[in-house]
This record gives C-alpha cells, structure tokens and sequence, in this order.
C-alpha cells in the first residue's frame, strides 16, 4: 500500500495500541480505522513495531553468576588485608588500645619505647611529649562503588607523611620491607624534611619541588624506603600518588614490592601503581631476575585479582614489559571469562605477538563467533588476531594450523581481509623460507576459494603482499621465485621483480612458458627482452619459441622484441642502445614517469629529469612501460630517439631528443 | 507471575552445579520472602534465587535495549550489584520487580550514556561492519521497525521494552517509573507518538 495515514489519526493510533486513549478518543480511533485502509495498515505497522520492542527471551552468557557473585565477595578472592599497626621505634607490633602516640606527628609507639627513645622516632620529629587516645573508634569502612570493596580506614591514626607504621600483610607474606639504618648527619634531617614537603606540597612550581626531589634521590634507600611508607601509608590519597608517581620518575626499585602490594588490593590507586612499576622495571635488564620476579608477580595479578579494571592495568603493564611469562599470562587471560578481557589480552598480543608455540595456538584457537560479530565493540578484531598471528616467532612451525584456520568455516569476506590485512606489516619480520611457505599456502587457499569470491580476492590480494615483501628483500631464492611464479596472476613485475634481481632467467622463462594469464606472460616476454644481462642464447631460444607460439598476441611481441635481424643471432648487450634512463615504479595513475637518470648518461645529457612524464616515443603515444622498453631496446647506438615529456607544473609538454650511446661497462 | 526456567545450553554441559537450594526454587516462595532471607544472609543461596529467577528479563530487557551481549552482561552484574547493595532500603511491603527493572533500567541507561560519551569515534570505524545496500538487501518489514526504534531516544526506547516485561501492566511500570499511573499514560503516549513520527520517517509505514 502507498497512501499515507490520515495526519489526525498518526498521533492517536499508538495511544490506542498501547491503550493509553481517553475512552471517547478510542472509540473515534476504532471506528475511523473500519473506513480507512492506509491507517489500518499503519496501525498494524504500529503493533508490530511495539511487539518488536518485546525483549527475546535470551538468558546471559554462562558464568554470569559466578562472575557477580566474585565482584559481591571480593574478600574470598583476594589475599585476606589485616591492618596491624606498628612500633615506630621497634617495628614490632603494636595493639592500637596499648599505643601511645606522638604528640607533634601522632607516630605509634610502645609507651615503653617511646620513653625508651626519650622522644619520637618518626624521622624529622624530636618531639618529647606522647599522647594516648581515650576512646578508639572501630574501623570505619568505605564502600566502593562498582566494586563493594570494604577498606579499612586507618588514615584517622596516621599523621603526617612519615608518621603511621600501618602493615597491609597478605596471607602470603612478601618480601618484608626493612627499613635502611636511619642516618643522623645534619643533613638528612633537613632532607627528611624537604621530603616530606614534596609530598605533602604537590604544587610542582614551588621551586623546592626540585630541592625536595633532589633531596630525595640524595637520600638513595632511606628515601625509596620513605616513598614506599608513604605509598603504602599515608591517609592522604594524594600523597599516596604523588609517591608513586615519584616512584616511577626515579625508578625506585625499593618501592616495587609497596607498588606491588598496592596493586593486589582493592585501592582505586593500585591501577597508577602498577603503572608505576613498568616505569620502574624499564630501567632494568630485560634478563634480570628483579624483573622475572616482578613480572610473575603481574601475571598473578592478571590471573586472580578479583577486579576487572586491575586485570586490565596488568595487561597493559605486562605487554610493556614483555617476555615469555608475560606472554603466557596474555595468552591465558584469552580465556578469561570476563568481558573485554581476552579482547584487551588480544590486542596486546597483536602489539607484541606471540613468540610460542603455544601462544600461537591460543590466539588461532580464540573464539572464532567473536571475530564475526557485526560489532565487537572493541574496532577491528581480527585485525589484531591476524597481527598475532603473522607477527609470531611461531609462524613458520604452525602454517598447517593457520592454514586449517584460514581454510575451515568461512568468515565474513570483510573479516577475513581484516583479518590478512596486516600482512603486510609482520610479514618482513619474518625468515624468507617462512615468507615462501606463506604464499605458497595462500595459493592453496586461493584456489580452494570458488571462483570470483570475495574470499579469493582477499587471499589473492594476501599473496600479492607476500610477493612484493619477498621482491623487497634483496635477498632470495630459486624457491622463493617458483612460489611466487606458481600463484595466482598478479602485476608483480612493476611491484619491483627485475631480472637483474633474480637468480636466473629460467624461471623467467617458467613463466613465460607457463599456464598462466596471458598478461602474466607478456610481462614476462617484456622483461626478458629488456635486461640485456639476461640475453643469454638460453634467453634468445625461449623468446624464438615464443614468436612460434600459437598465441598470436604473444608471437607478435616476441617477433618485436627479437627484431628480424636478431632471430639468428641475438645482438651482444654492448651493440643494444644505452639510454641512461629508469622508469618510475607505477603509482597507480598509469603514467610513466622517469625515475633515475645515469649521471652524464644520454637522457640526463639531453636535460631529462626524475618526474617527468613520457607522453610519446617517435611520435607513438605511449601507453606502458613495455611498450617503452620494448621500443628503446629495439634501437642501436648513435640513434636518435624523440620524446615529449610533460614536466610537472609547466602548461606545454616539450619535446627531446636523445642520442643512444653505447651501453658503458 | 511465571517464573523463567534455566536451561542455558551451556549450564547443563559445563557449569558448575547448581547451587540452589530447591527450596528456593519453587515458584510458592514469594519474592518477598527470598528478600528478607537474601537479606540475612547476602551472597547465599537466596540471593542466588532471586537472581535466578530475574536473571533471563533483566538480561533480556538489556540485551534488547543495549544491543550488545556483553555490555547487557555489564549492565546485569551493575543491576544486581546494585540490588544487592541496595537491598538493605528496599521496602518489604512494595513489590519487588518494579523495584529491580527501576534499578536496572538506571543500569542500562548509564552504560548507554557512557558507550556514547566513549565510543563514538569507534562506532564510526565499525559502520562498515554492514553496508546500508546489504541492510536494504534484507529490507523486511521487522528491519524498518527496528531502525524507527533505533530512532527514538533511550529513555522512549526502555520504557516500550519494559512495558512488556512488565506484562503491560500500567500499574507495574508506574511504581518502576516511580510516578502516578495517570503520568505514566501521558508518557507512554507521547513515547507512542514519537514512535509514529519514527515510522513515518523510515517509511516503515509504508
């Protein structure tokens, strides 16, 4: 039906499907729809688009449950958090009800110690006077949003940078922080104090934001020590940043484990702080066992921390760092139930792919439904899969995997390309004989592919990638060139395959004398007659063959290339004409252009120049490069060749005339 | 009021087994009840039930008005996280489900308000995941019907949904809207008439 409904009635017909009218506009509703044909089928329209706002009935993925129920009880996950506090003096423990504090910093002390001290051991304090608390209040807890996390608020206790020794002690207790003997130069009081301004002042434009920093790095252990505390300790959050920022700035390696343990808790600030370790580490040998440590530690973290947001921070910290353990945690967190995970783990393993076996195999194995899905929510997924895969050191021993990959259940033609797209990047990392077996296995599947596809116009434009990163290496085989020669047509001959750049002309000549596309052979035809290094009788044999060649196209260019003096006996590469002139590669437009010109070479002599466009040869317009090959090797020294150039930016194409010399040797 | 059943085809192969306790699971325990035991003991086996028995609408209703599985799977762990947190001010005497379709449809809105203050750009990227010829090739009637619900705005859009979660009960959505019924009329149809405007517009009328 064409007619639209009645205007009046557009507005009131969903009211009535949804029942919503005053009676007396329903029944005018009911009974104009008997009589009007467009607004009854309006109206069904109407119906059907409010059932199809009907949700479908589907249940949420497996494991639903199981992963709220882990966000709801963080606690079982995570390493059981006991908050004790400690003697600033004797670092024992210390019950809160028994402590007495500083008077000036409110550091805890036995009272025993303190009278013992004579005064504070808070670094940077004398004071002499200790307080005791008369009621101490329970544990206060913060919920945190997104997380319900409970964390114990002991900032009330600490007083200032230096003050509180409060322990977060997991059930597996790490490495214990020790604190460096306490120096008492003069110095490093004043330092302390430097210090613990630079912490407390995060404005960095007060110029002894630099004093303090240098103090801090003077202070060597004491102060990385310090900067752990403050970390790990201080109630102020943003002295707690500020502290691992610096951390990270001076590559304090005394703070990885305070860093450490602040990315195992729940702390919204345990995200900077695993940061801060990468920065940390970077100063480090690859090779080191500091690094090993640290990154099995970020691996576990990666593994079982109850946080979704914290698995990802160690993603992105680990694939900084690198190495087979953090590749192994990448390659587990694939399978990590929760959601954008395994993408994150993904795209990390696309910026550095797998260097295993088995991580190869765990990235061909990701879920195949993910990288068909319209909208992955994540930009182009099989992009980074293809990345991993054609980027890993595991390439050349798991072709047969990829190819079963690649070959089984089709993917959507445009993921598949994604998915081959980035060939082009990864492929020169890898050996030659790997690049071979590539295009040989892209050949298979391009042939398996039926015809006319859009999958085999993927794998062919896959091949043709290979093909050209093979013909850019300046070494290459016999193998190399028998695999590309036996796939699929291509233009490869302007992609950069000279003659000069190949072993040998016979498998110029497989090619010529193959099955393939016609045009494949005429280039092949061209190449030959145009390298006069290649002019070997072999060469000369191949291209009579040709001239008797039953395809009539082909035996016209070879009776060209060979010219009727030439049949018998095929002209020494010294008699050929030497121009002096190389073609630009074809950018595309079809227009030839000059590309290098031999210094005091004839075309330079006759004021040719890289850029310029060749319009005409002797009048024949020119139409490709072999044509204009064909045509300057059919000349011999002392002729005279008259081009008409176009050069860029100038109105008129001129005209040039250039005398062949001999070809120097 | 039904009850959905499980039978997530992944569940009966490879899940853990079910925790629930079956005396949870029949339909005679009234919500009210499993509230007041959720709330005694939270993160146990009643809190477990009413999950499970809201769970398929929750994420249905999600998954209908998000689009994408695992963002309805973001959205569903919110609600519920929400719901537990919140079971505590829950007022025993109302009715439960309108309570948790208010708290989820927040969910629901929020991840769309945040996908679209972030992501854009990505979107962008990812339209040609599907080319408009290939969405004309399949050109049903259904498919112009979605695109004039795409049309209409988040808040039209959740509320058509729930209406049918809510067994198209004026009364239900109402307390889940938090309004008087008679509002809730008004609402439902000016969302209709902008669904009018919406059809017109993708020529689903015609």
């Amino acid at each position: 039906m064409s007619a639209a409904p009645c205007a009046d009635y557009v507005s009131l017909i969903p009211g009535a499907a949804l029942g919503v009218l005053e009676p007396d506009e329903e029944s005018r509703v009911t009974d104009h729809l008997q009589g009007c044909t467009p607004c009854q089928a309006f109206s069904k329209t109407v119906h059907d688009t409010l059932e199809a706002a009907a949700p479908k009935g589907e249940l949420p993925p497996h494991g639903a449950y199981e992963r709220l129920e882990r966000l709801l009880e963080p606690q079982a996950a995570s390493p059981k958090l006991r908050v004790t506090l400690n003697c600033t003096y004797c670092h024992d423990a210390l019950g809160r009800a028994e402590a007495s504090f500083c008077a000036s910093c409110l550091a805890p002390h036995h009272p025993e110690c303190f009278s013992e001290h004579g005064r504070c051991a808070g670094p940077g304090c004398d004071e002499t006077q200790s307080v005791a608390p008369r009621d101490v209040p329970a544990p206060t807890r913060r919920r945190r949003r997104g997380v319900g996390w409970l964390l114990p608020a002991v900032g009330i206790l600490c007083g200032g940078v230096t003050a509180a020794a409060v322990g977060w002690l997991s059930a597996e207790p790490r490495v214990a922080r020790e604190r460096p003997e306490p120096r008492h130069d003069g110095r490093t009081a004043a330092d302390w104090l430097r210090v613990a301004s630079i912490l407390t002042d995060r404005d960095q434009s007060n110029p002894s934001w630099n004093e303090a920093l240098g103090a801090l790095v003077a202070l060597g252990a004491d102060g990385e020590f310090e900067l752990s505390h403050a970390i790990m300790d201080s109630h102020d959050p943003q002295v707690r940043e500020t502290a691992l920022q610096l951390a990270g700035e001076l590559r304090a390696e005394g703070c990885l484990d305070a860093l450490l343990e602040l990315g195992w808790g729940a702390d919204p600030l345990g995200d900077p702080a695993l940061t801060a370790v990468a920065r940390v580490l970077a100063a480090q040998p690859a090779d080191s066992d500091e690094r090993r440590r640290v990154v099995a530690e970020l691996a576990q973290i990666l593994e079982r921390h109850p946080a979704r947001s914290r698995r990802e921070t160690a993603i992105s910290v680990l694939v900084e760092l690198g190495g087979p353990i953090a590749e192994a945690a990448l390659v587990q967190a694939l399978r990590d139930p929760a959601p954008l995970i395994p993408e994150l783990a993904l795209d990390a393993l696309s910026r550095r792919p797998p260097q295993s076996v088995a991580g190869f195999q765990a990235v061909v194995a990701y879920d195949r439904a993910r990288l068909d899905r319209p909208d992955d929510g994540f930009g182009k997924l099989p992009q980074r899969v293809g990345a991993a895969l054609w980027g890993s050191a595991a390439l050349g021993q798991q072709l047969p995997l990829l190819e079963e990959f690649l070959g089984a259940a089709p993917l959507k033609s445009d993921r598949l390309a994604w998915l081959l797209s980035p060939l082009g990047n990864e492929l020169p990392q890898q050996p030659l004989t790997t690049q071979t077996a590539v295009a040989r296995l892209l050949t298979r599947l391009y042939e398996a592919a039926p015809q006319g596809s859009p999958r085999r116009e993927s794998f062919r434009n896959a091949f043709e990638t290979v093909a050209q990163t093979i013909a850019k290496e300046g070494s290459w085989s016999g193998e190399a060139f028998a695999a590309i020669a036996a796939g699929p047509p291509s233009d490869l001959f302007f992609y950069g395959l000279r003659p000069s750049r190949w072993p040998a002309s016979e498998a110029l000549i497989r090619f010529l004398e193959g099955e393939g596309a016609l045009r494949t052979r005429l280039q092949a035809l061209a190449l030959l007659a145009s390298d006069a290094r290649s002019f070997d009788p072999g060469v000369a044999a191949a291209l009579q063959r040709a001239a008797s060649s039953s395809t009539p196209e082909l035996a016209a260019a070879a009776r060209t290339a060979l010219g009727p003096a030439k049949v018998e006996t095929p002209t020494p590469a010294s008699s050929k004409g030497f121009l002096g002139l190389s073609l630009a590669d074809d950018d595309g437009s079809g227009a030839l252009r000059v590309g290098k010109v031999v210094p005091e070479g004839p075309a330079q002599l006759a004021g040719l120049e890289p850029g310029m466009q060749l319009l005409e040869l002797d009048g024949q317009p020119l139409q490709t490069a072999t044509q204009f090959v064909l045509a300057v090797t059919a000349k011999e020294p002392g002729q005279v060749l008259t081009l008409l150039v176009q050069v860029p930016g100038e109105a008129e194409p001129r005209t040039v005339t250039v005398t062949l010399e001999t070809r120097p040797r | 009021m039904t009850l959905m059943r499980r039978t997530h085809p992944d569940r009966s192969r490879q899940g853990p087994a079910p925790r629930v306790d079956p005396s949870l699971d029949a339909d005679e325990v009234s919500d009210a009840e499993l509230v007041a035991r959720a709330l005694a003991e939270p993160v146990r086996p009643a809190f477990r039930a009413l999950y499970e028995r809201y769970e398929g609408e929750v994420y249905g209703f999600l998954r209908r008005l998000l689009g994408d599985p695992s963002l309805a799977e973001d959205a569903l762990q919110e609600t519920f996280m929400n719901v537990h947190r919140g079971l505590v001010s829950f007022d025993p005497a109302r009715a439960f489900k309108p309570w948790l379709f208010r708290i989820a449809r927040n969910a629901g809105l929020n991840t769309l308000r945040a996908r679209r203050k972030s992501a854009p750009l990505e979107h962008e990227l990812e339209g040609d995941g599907e080319s408009p010829s290939a969405r004309l090739k399949a050109a049903e009637l259904s498919e112009q019907v979605r695109d004039a619900l795409d049309l209409l705005d988040d808040e039209d859009r959740a509320l058509l949904i729930l209406r049918h979660v809510l067994d198209t009960r004026v009364a239900a959505l109402a307390e889940t809207y938090g309004i008087g019924e008679r509002a809730l009329r008004k609402r439902l149809r000016r969302a209709g008439e902008r669904l009018a405007q919406a059809l017109l517009k993708t020529g689903g009328a015609q």
